[in-house]
């Protein structure tokens, strides 16, 4: 089933980047760093999926106590944070010759480090506590909080940079999309979330492998 | 009203405790002072540019004074080998929590309040007809950092690097309260009505809301072992 | 706007590095604990459920 994933991510990342170079048009005012776009906006949206995942598999774990959810949560967190990550880093290389700037505390960007930080701090817990079973338990409440704070960060960052203040700056490809690039803006999304799938899988494999030949 | 009592013997022995020894109460005054100073000398005398930065400044000292102080709320029970009596308290041990919650918020609440009139005193503020809804935002505020602070206090109260992980759990966490607080006070201290600032004030309502909510549905679960 | 394919090369090269670099950080942690499970099954055939000593080996109470 990982294998599966593995294979089908790879397919994925292979049309996703053949609709991202070959068959998407340049953009208009920003030219080709735009493309930029097909990694960064597909990343964010894996990582928020998979928090998602985070937090149903925590609830999960709380309720039924399956070692198999409390795997899945740890995994797909930590995957999550990967992606978020990633979305991060292209963030800032796409924002140097659109923006002039590496970084710029504009809504988007601020709350996302934000998130990205509550979820470096869920791994540290992970790592922190030794005794596996209260781990489980203390990060299925972390992941919990850290997912319904979510929707928390993303309203009062966004209200901290927009209200009393002019339009922040361009927001990048928010202008309307042509089919071109809203498709391969879609299957690259694919592609990333076949990947996130895969290394989230692969995560829970290599965990239930510990948890096993350690017990 | 069994699980009100829990609570309320569980909020009572904590001040009760914090009255007679005043350690915490006496350390969050004094480095709160402390931090009243280092603010005045990195920023500088320049009274304007102070008056502009003081609502930050004022709640990143109500933040980290109860980062220092909540981190310690279960140490009380660590040290004196009172874990095990709160594993084994009897019915719901949520109510735990709450006692624990109502504790440390008062704690802070007092803290807060000396702290406001210091910097009202030192960086020469007028309070005035802000005063009312600036209460409303503290007490908002606070509620929605003693809320997860607990939780999280529970958390890392048996974790070997308990002092570094509670701060860095503690606050990515409450990015939205600070920004609702911190907006919220510097609005209240221009003079604004405390309508302009609604979505603010309800932000940290809302945020207050979803904390308590899951404080009370997970704490026995932190209580299990 | 000029192109800035630098850019864009290294935002995917980025990407790349670290998807790479998760991948292999995941084969090093299965290679590990495959050579753990080896290790311990080479002691295996040693220990039994209730060990118990040899045979004539214990002293006699006196």
């Amino acid at each position: 089933m990982v294998k599966v994933l593995g294979w089908l991510a790879v397919v994925g990342i292979a049309a996703g980047l053949t609709m991202g170079f070959a068959v998407a048009p340049r953009e208009v005012t920003q030219g080709n760093v735009q493309r930029i776009m097909y990694l960064h906006v597909p990343a964010v949206w894996v990582a928020y999926l998979a928090f998602i995942v985070g937090f149903v598999a925590s609830v999960v774990y709380l309720a039924r106590r399956r070692d198999t959810a409390d795997r899945l949560a740890h995994a797909a967190c930590e995957v999550g944070t990967v992606f978020l990550g990633v979305n991060i880093a292209t963030g800032a290389i796409w924002g140097k010759p659109t923006w002039g700037t590496w970084w710029t505390w504009d809504a988007r960007l601020t709350s996302v480090a934000v998130v990205f930080v509550m979820f470096l701090a869920y791994l540290l817990l992970r790592q922190a506590v030794e005794d596996p079973e209260r781990g489980a338990r203390y990060a299925a409440v972390l992941g919990i909080v850290a997912a319904l704070n979510i929707p928390l960060v993303h309203f009062s960052v966004y209200w901290w940079r927009t209200l009393h203040q002019p339009p922040s700056l361009l927001k990048p490809g928010t202008s309307a999309m042509p089919p071109s690039i809203l498709a391969a803006l879609l299957i690259n999304f694919a592609a990333l979330a076949l990947l996130g799938a895969y290394f989230i899988a692969r995560r829970a494999r290599v965990l239930a492998a510990e948890a096993e030949a350690l017990a | 009203m069994r699980y009100a009592r829990r609570a309320l013997i569980v909020a009572w022995k904590d001040l009760v405790v914090e009255r007679r020894s005043k350690e915490t109460l006496n350390a969050l005054l004094f480095f709160s002072l402390a931090l009243l100073f280092v603010f005045q000398f990195t920023l500088g005398p320049d009274r304007e540019r102070l008056a502009a930065v003081l609502p930050g400044v004022l709640w990143l000292g109500f933040i980290l004074s109860g980062v220092l102080g909540l981190g310690r709320t279960f140490l009380v029970e660590r040290d004196n080998d009172c874990w095990e009596a709160l594993l084994l308290a009897p019915g719901d041990k949520s109510a735990v929590y709450v006692g624990k919650l109502a504790a440390s918020l008062a704690l802070m609440l007092v803290v807060e309040a000396i702290v406001l009139a210091l910097f009202t005193l030192f960086f020469n503020v007028d309070l005035g007809p802000a005063l009312p809804g600036l209460a409303l935002v503290i007490v908002l505020g606070t509620l929605g950092i003693a809320a997860v602070g607990a939780l999280f206090a529970a958390m890392t109260a048996q974790v070997r690097t308990r002092e570094l992980l509670f701060p860095v759990l503690l606050l990515p966490v409450l990015v939205p309260v600070l920004l609702g607080t911190v907006k919220a006070t510097e609005a209240l201290l221009l003079r604004e009505p405390l309508a302009s600032v609604a979505h603010w004030w309800q932000l940290l309502v809302a945020a207050d809301v979803v904390y308590v909510v899951v404080g009370l549905l997970t704490f026995d679960v932190l209580l299990e072992g | 706007m000029p192109d800035n394919w630098s850019f864009v090369a290294a935002a995917y090269g980025l990407a790349a590095i670290v998807f790479l670099g998760y991948w292999r950080r995941l084969g090093t942690k299965e290679r590990e604990i495959t050579a753990l499970r080896a290790d311990r099954g080479s002691h295996q055939p040693s220990r039994t459920a209730h060990p118990r000593p040899e045979a004539g080996s214990r002293a006699p109470l006196q």
